[in-house]
């Protein structure tokens, strides 16, 4: 009667145990919960033009900013390029010489698409009764005056300047070689 | 008389910690701080590059409770049931574009790919190939809408940033899957580099040909 009553309570909890086997292998493999919904990619613009690109840049910073007693602090990293519209290029003959002006460069900066080029470690505000959150504008705002620095930071560098001299180099040789004329390729003054 | 006494030094102490409270708050907020100029790392890199065409793909993610007619399994249901009891809304709309752009690679043209005939005035340039690559997205991530109600905890920066990157990563995954973006990046750029080419190398009257290597 004793033996009996062991193998009853040995079968029961074999069940048990296979019962909750069986549910946490059901449980574990069912999706996980997903309160994102992401649609599919698509173009939103198309654009041509024909910019002589004579710089890369690519510069990882810490991203700090402060609204209201409320602080942010995170990593962003940005990439770009530093050209010149080739058809706003001035061109006049000099003589035999053919002259060429270039344009203003453009500063291209962006944040970078590569894994982890963005991220926030720590917000925290100076009031812990208030929230410590940004609002996405706040942080947009940000950014906006980050990206700012960064290009002017580039102007004052020189890495423009640079650039330029890169591009004039580049586009007189293009031309030298085409028309068999020497060319004179200058940039514009504010460059 | 002693549990009077208890009262009111519990008052006493509760006043006493909320002033502290209080005194923690600045009496005017301090202002905002400008942007460092800090730097990590800095890579600049000289190239000869004549991008040609860009593209903005747009990529969109919204923020929203789980519903019961929208579940698939047992962890979904069960977190549907406890959505259903929170108090207040949490929805979001976010979306940013990103870019990819065509260009040609000056350093791989050489020599022998142009061929000036001065007696027929003629040119004939054959052009590498197009490149494709990624040129950045916008830094700025567009709330394209959030309403947040109840006891329901605010979408914060660290979320976004993360959502960001998840969108990153799904984004780039689709365009490996679907050509149709490099396509149309790649005729875009090929008709604007060769009207352009026969353009500027035809500033003397020459006539230019366009070729591609490759093609």
């Amino acid at each position: 009667m004793r033996r009996i009553q062991i193998v009853l309570w040995l079968i029961l909890v074999l069940a048990l145990a296979v019962g909750g086997l069986a549910l946490w292998q059901r449980w574990s493999s069912s999706p996980a919960p997903e309160r994102v919904r992401y649609y599919p990619a698509r173009v939103s613009d198309i654009r041509s033009m024909v910019e002589l690109q004579t710089v890369e840049i690519y510069e990882e910073m810490p991203f700090k900013a402060a609204v209201g007693g409320r602080h942010l602090v995170g990593k962003i990293a940005l990439e770009g390029h530093i050209g010149f519209d080739l058809e706003k290029v001035a061109l006049s003959d000099q003589g035999d010489t053919l002259a060429v002006t270039l344009p203003s460069a453009t500063v291209t900066l962006r944040e970078s698409t590569e894994p982890g080029s963005y991220v926030v470690y720590d917000t925290w505000s100076d009031n812990p009764a208030k929230p410590k959150s940004f609002t996405a504008a706040e942080e947009n705002k940000a950014k906006r005056q980050l990206l700012q620095l960064a290009a002017r930071n580039l102007h004052k560098s020189g890495a423009v300047k640079r650039a330029g001299t890169n591009a004039a180099r580049t586009v007189a040789e293009m031309l030298s070689a085409a028309t068999g004329r020497p060319v004179k390729c200058t940039l514009a003054p504010d460059n | 008389m002693k549990s009077r006494d208890f009262i009111l030094t519990a008052i006493m102490a509760v006043a006493t910690a909320l002033m502290g409270l209080c005194g923690c708050h600045r009496a005017s907020a301090p202002a905002d701080t400008s942007p460092s100029s800090e730097v990590l790392l800095k890579r600049l890199s000289g190239v000869e590059q004549l991008q040609v065409a860009e593209i903005s793909i747009r990529k969109t993610a919204s923020i929203d409770d789980l519903k019961p007619s929208e579940v698939e399994g047992a962890r979904q249901m069960v977190a549907a049931m406890i959505d259903a009891l929170k108090i207040g809304d949490r929805k979001a709309v976010y979306s940013y574009d990103t870019y990819l752009r065509a260009y040609v690679d000056l350093g791989e043209l050489t020599p022998a790919d142009i061929t000036v005939d001065t007696a027929a005035r003629h040119i004939s340039i054959t052009l590498p190939d197009l490149h494709t690559d990624y040129a950045g997205r916008d830094a700025e991530f567009r709330e394209e809408h959030y309403r947040v109600t109840g006891l329901r905890s605010a979408i914060d920066s660290e979320e976004r940033a993360r959502l960001k990157e998840s969108m990153n990563k799904l984004l780039k995954e689709e365009v490996r899957q679907n050509d149709e973006f490099s396509r149309l990046l790649i005729e875009t750029g090929r008709r604007r580099a060769e009207s352009f080419v026969r353009t500027f190398l035809g500033v003397d009257g020459y006539q230019v040909e366009v070729k591609w290597k490759n093609r």
